[in-house]
């Protein structure tokens, strides 16, 4: 899945904006705290 | 003269003046609807329910997450199970996830969950033009995750061989995603007005579909969890506690030890006087 999730990322290389759009919102605090510190699931 | 001129005021109009306005102030103050209580039911995964965990998380609004265990290997679930048989889950037609607000409202299917949510947030533009432009980008990230399930090298699609798979998800990422991608890239920039931002330049529910279809669903690495794992206060704090206890479990058997074991010379007399005793033992035998 996290190759899945790098292919993905790969597959977007050429949308900035997009790109752009994830980045920030990832560097949201609240957003990153919460990917920090969600349980782990499988799915 | 003022006291004179509310004196004059009849009482009935004075206490629906003062109503008015205490629900004027209610239905308008930012963070009024935050005192909603608010539960969101899904099974313990990330799965349809995890954009909603983002907009709960970037709008930094409390709520009762709570999970269905799926049991491993079975991936039956017992809870969800009971609240399927219950009626619980009966607005979203026995499924989830299911959304409680205030503990009597029910609201079912995700996307509907994620619009309510983006709505109460403010995260669905400033006008009726906006939200159905937020709307759009967000199903269009949908559209994606749909074709990327019909392609089918998901390791639930059984009817598939593993090279099969492996063709469909080479295709999958090396061709359709990337077009599918610049599609929305361009409708994207219809709306931006700035680096970040899918609508004008304000965070939107379109910002977090495309944060969650790009890098939000993903799997933490190794890495990631190792250091999540030892970052975890609590963690540190049982590693300390087991630590500590082993030192101490060592020095107590150390202690013990060293008790029982006598000195060199008491052990040679003790070994002596045992020989001695043990052949006049014999010899009276």
């Amino acid at each position: 899945m996290q190759a899945e999730q790098e292919l993905t990322w790969k597959a977007a290389e050429k949308c900035d904006l997009l790109l752009s759009i994830a980045d920030r919102i990832a560097k949201e605090k609240k957003i990153a705290k919460w990917i920090e510190t969600r349980p782990v699931t499988n799915f | 003269m003022t006291m004179t001129n509310y004196r004059r005021l009849p009482k009935s109009a004075l206490a629906v003046f003062v109503l008015s306005f205490l629900a004027l102030l209610a239905t308008t103050t930012p963070g009024a609807n935050a005192l909603q209580s608010m539960e969101l039911k899904y099974f313990d995964a990330r799965g349809a329910a995890e954009v909603i965990r983002l907009l709960f998380a970037i709008a930094d609004v409390p709520y009762t997450d709570t999970r269905y265990t799926i049991t491993p290997g079975s991936m039956e679930a017992p809870e969800f199970k009971a609240a399927k048989e219950s009626g619980d889950l009966d607005m979203n037609l026995g499924r989830a996830p299911l959304l409680v607000v205030d503990g009597t409202t029910t609201i079912g299917q995700s996307k509907a969950i994620e619009r309510y949510l983006a709505a109460k947030f403010g995260m669905m533009g400033d006008s009726p033009e906006e939200a159905a432009q937020i709307d759009c980008i967000a199903e269009h990230c949908v559209d994606v995750k749909m074709a990327q399930q019909r392609k089918g090298f998901s390791m639930f699609a059984r009817d598939k061989t593993d090279d099969e798979k492996a063709k469909l998800k080479e295709e999958w990422f090396g061709t359709d995603l990337p077009t599918f991608l610049a599609k929305i890239e361009k409708a994207v920039a219809l709306t931006s007005q700035s680096k970040g931002y899918a609508m004008g330049s304000k965070t939107s529910y379109a910002d977090i579909s495309i944060f969650a279809l790009l890098r939000g669903m993903s799997h933490r690495c190794v890495s990631q969890l190792f250091r999540t794992f030892c970052c975890r206060r609590e963690m540190s704090f049982l590693i300390s506690i087991l630590i500590l206890i082993f030192v101490r479990s060592s020095w107590v058997y150390l202690l013990h030890f060293l008790q029982s074991y006598p000195s060199s010379n008491e052990h040679r007399l003790h070994h002596a006087s045992r020989t001695r005793t043990d052949l006049e033992g014999g010899r009276k035998m």
